[in-house]
C-alpha cells in the first residue's frame, strides 16, 4: 500500500509533559484517516509536527516518503495544504483577498482559480464582506479553501466541525467526500466528534496519551465492531446464571440491563429465565458503535 | 522570498494601516513646514532675504524631524502587521506549503522596512514641498544633508530589525505591540538621558553677591556630573549604539561622525536579524 504519511517512533516533549510518545502511524494514499483521540491525547500536536509548524524531540516522519530530515521536505510540503485548530485567514481581508494573498505565498501566477475555489466551498456569494464578519462555519470553508489554494493531494484538517451548527457539519462533511472522491485529495482529519467521523472516514488511528493505540482500515472496524443484544430484565444474577450455563459473553451495566455478545435464542432466554424466577423485560439488537469501540479500546471512564 | 514579498506587499495594499501612517506622516511633514513658517511670521522674520533662511537652516529643521518619531512609527506599524500573522494564524499557511523560517522571517524584516521608509519618504515629500515655497531651500552642505539622510535609513533599518526580532518571536500581537510601543520610548528616554549628561558643561558660572550689592559672575568651577576618560566614552558609544541616540542627533543634525553611526546602526540591525533569525528558526508554533 502507498501511503501518503509515516510516522516513525514520533515523539514530543514540552518540558515535563510529553504530548506524543513514539507515535507510529500510516496513512494510506487516497484514504480519510480518522484521527480519533481524547481531547490533549495528541492530535493536533502531531498535526503541527508534519505542517513543520514544530519540530519533534524525537522520531521521523515521511510525506510522500521524503523524510523529514531531507531539505525535499520542504518542497513535498507545496503538495499538502492545512487547517490547524482555527481557519488561517486574514480577517481583515475578504475571502478572495485571503485566496489572492495565499496564491502569492504560493506563487500562483494567475488568480483565475480563485473564483472555482470559492464556489467549491460555497463563498461566491460573499462580496466585499470582511472575514471578521464571517460565521464560524464560512470561516471554516475559507480556512479550508486557503489549504486547498495550490492543489494539494493531502489536506489536513484539525477538527474542522468544531462548534458548527447541524448544517455547518453538513456542509463540512459533504466538502470532505467531494474533495476525496473527486479531486482524489487524502485527507487526514483529526476529530473527537465520532459520529461524525465515522460518517467520513475509511481508515482510523485511535490515540490515547501521545501513543498510537490502533489503526485500522474502516472495514476491519466494522467488523471488530461485535453486534450486541442490550435485555432488559428483573434480576441480572439470574441473567448472570442463565448466560454463564449457556457460555454466552455479557457485561452487566445496571441492576436491569446487561449487553449480551453472543447470538442467543429468545425464547430458550425467555424459558430459562423463567425458571430462574426472572422477567425478560425487553430485548434489542445493538451494533458497537464507533464510540464504544474507542472507549473499549482507551479505557473508558477511567481516561475521562 | 520574493513570492513572501509579492503576498506582503498584496496585503500591506489592502490594509487600513499603511495608509493611515503615510497620511499622518505627510500630514506632520506638511504641518512641520507650515507651523515653522507661521512662527517665523510671528516673530517678524523677513524670509524673502536669502541670508536670513540660510543663517536659520529652517527647512532642515524641519525636514529631518522624522528621524524622532519614525522609530515610533515603526514600532507600531511592525508590531500590528506582522502580529496579526500570528494573530490569525496566517502564518502558518507560509510555513505548511515549505517556505523556510528564514525567508519568512527576512521578508517580514524587509516588508516593514521598506513600509517604515515609504512612510518616512511620506513626511520628506510633504514637508519639502510645503517647506521649500515657504522657508526657502536647503542651506546646509549638501554631503552633510545626504550623510543624515542615509544615516537615518541605517537608523531605520536597526529599528525595524529590533521590532521584527521582537514581534516574530512574540506569538501574542498584544503582547507585541506593548512591547515594542514600550521599549521604543524606555530608549527615547535613554537617550535623552544620555544625551543630557553628555550635553553637560565642562564648567558651571555660578552668580556672587557683590559688597556693593551687585550680582556678578562668579569664577567658573569644574561641573562634577561632566563626563570624562572613560566613561565618557561609554556614555557616547551608547549614545551612538542606540537608534533613538542616532534618532536625536539626525533630528539636529549634530553627528560629528556619520560613518561610526552607520556602522553601528548596521550592527544593531544585524545583531537582531541574527538572533532573532535564528530564535525564530527554533520556535514552535502553534
Amino acid at each position: 500500500m502507498e501511503y501518503v504519511l509515516v510516522t516513525q517512533g514520533l515523539s514530543k516533549r514540552y518540558r515535563d509533559f510529553k504530548a506524543l510518545d513514539s507515535l507510529t502511524m500510516h496513512v494510506p494514499k487516497g484514504s480519510i484517516y480518522g484521527f480519533v483521540g481524547r481531547n490533549g491525547a495528541g492530535k493536533t500536536t502531531l498535526i503541527r509536527l508534519i505542517c513543520g509548524l514544530q519540530a519533534p524531540t524525537s522520531g521521523t516522519y515521511a510525506l510522500y516518503g521524503v523524510d523529514s530530515g531531507q531539505r525535499d521536505i520542504a518542497r513535498v510540503r507545496r503538495r499538502m495544504g492545512a487547517v490547524v485548530e482555527t481557519p488561517s485567514i486574514y480577517l481583515d481581508l475578504t475571502a478572495e483577498d485571503n485566496l489572492r494573498e495565499q496564491f502569492r505565498v504560493l506563487g500562483v501566477p494567475s488568480d483565475g482559480g480563485i473564483p472555482e475555489l470559492l464556489k467549491l466551498v460555497g463563498l461566491e456569494d460573499t462580496g466585499k464582506k470582511k472575514a471578521r464578519n464571517f460565521s464560524l462555519g464560512m470561516k471554516q470553508r475559507l480556512g479550508i479553501a486557503v489549504a486547498l489554494a495550490g492543489d494539494p493531494d493531502f489536506l489536513v484538517l484539525d477538527e474542522p466541525v468544531n462548534g458548527l451548527d447541524p448544517q455547518g457539519i453538513i456542509d463540512i462533511r459533504e466538502l470532505i467526500l467531494k474533495l476525496n472522491r473527486e479531486r482524489r485529495i487524502t485527507v487526514l482529519i483529526s476529530s473527537h466528534i465520532l459520529d461524525e467521523l465515522s460518517r467520513l472516514a475509511t481508515h482510523y488511528g485511535f490515540i490515547d496519551s501521545g501513543r498510537m493505540v490502533k489503526e485500522l482500515s474502516a472495514r476491519e472496524l466494522e467488523a471488530a465492531c461485535r453486534k450486541c443484544m442490550r435485555v432488559e430484565v428483573t434480576d441480572t444474577r439470574a441473567l448472570a446464571r442463565v448466560l454463564d450455563g449457556m457460555g454466552a459473553e455479557y457485561k452487566i451495566l445496571s441492576d436491569g440491563q446487561a449487553d449480551v455478545f453472543a447470538q442467543v435464542n429468545i425464547s430458550q432466554l425467555s424459558r430459562a429465565l423463567d425458571a430462574e424466577g426472572c422477567e425478560l423485560l425487553s430485548a434489542q439488537e445493538r451494533d458497537e458503535s464507533l464510540e464504544s469501540y474507542f472507549v473499549n479500546l482507551v479505557g473508558g471512564a477511567s481516561h475521562d | 522570498m520574493t513570492k513572501l514579498l509579492s503576498a506582503n506587499f498584496l496585503r500591506i495594499r489592502k490594509t487600513s494601516l499603511i495608509w493611515g501612517s503615510l497620511g499622518v506622516c505627510a500630514g506632520l511633514g506638511a504641518l512641520a513646514a507650515l507651523g515653522e513658517f507661521r512662527f517665523q511670521v510671528s516673530v517678524g522674520a523677513d524670509l524673502s532675504i536669502p541670508e536670513v533662511a540660510q543663517y536659520k537652516a529652517l527647512l532642515e529643521k524641519q525636514f529631518f524631524e522624522y528621524a524622532s518619531f519614525i522609530g515610533i512609527l515603526a514600532a507600531e506599524f511592525i508590531s500590528l502587521f506582522l502580529g496579526t500573522e500570528y494573530s490569525d494564524g496566517a502564518i502558518r499557511n507560509k510555513i505548511t506549503v515549505g517556505h523556510s523560517r528564514l525567508s519568512i522571517y527576512f521578508a517580514n524584516l524587509i516588508t516593514g522596512f521598506l513600509a517604515s521608509l515609504a512612510c518616512m519618504a511620506g513626511y520628506m515629500l510633504s514637508c519639502l514641498a510645503v517647506g521649500a515655497p515657504l522657508l526657502g531651500w536647503f542651506t546646509q552642505p549638501a554631503p552633510l544633508l545626504l550623510c543624515a539622510i542615509a544615516g537615518s535609513m541605517v537608523m531605520l533599518a536597526a529599528f525595524c530589525a529590533i521590532f521584527t526580532f521582537v514581534t516574530m518571536n512574540c506569538s501574542k500581537k498584544s503582547t507585541s505591540v506593548v512591547i515594542c510601543l514600550l521599549g521604543v520610548f524606555a530608549l527615547l528616554l535613554a537617550a535623552v538621558y544620555l544625551n543630557g549628561r553628555l550635553d553637560a558643561p565642562e564648567f558651571i558660572t555660578g552668580y556672587e553677591l557683590s559688597v556693593s550689592g551687585e550680582i556678578v559672575d562668579a569664577v567658573p568651577e569644574p561641573n562634577p556630573n561632566y563626563l570624562t576618560g572613560a566613561k565618557r566614552e561609554v556614555y557616547q558609544f551608547l549614545y551612538d549604539l542606540l537608534p533613538t541616540g542616532q534618532s536625536i542627533q539626525y533630528t539636529t543634525l549634530s553627528f560629528a561622525d556619520p560613518a561610526r553611526l552607520m556602522g553601528l546602526g548596521l550592527a544593531v540591525t544585524a545583531v537582531f536579524t541574527g538572533a532573532g533569525a535564528a530564535l525564530f528558526r527554533r520556535k514552535d508554533l502553534k
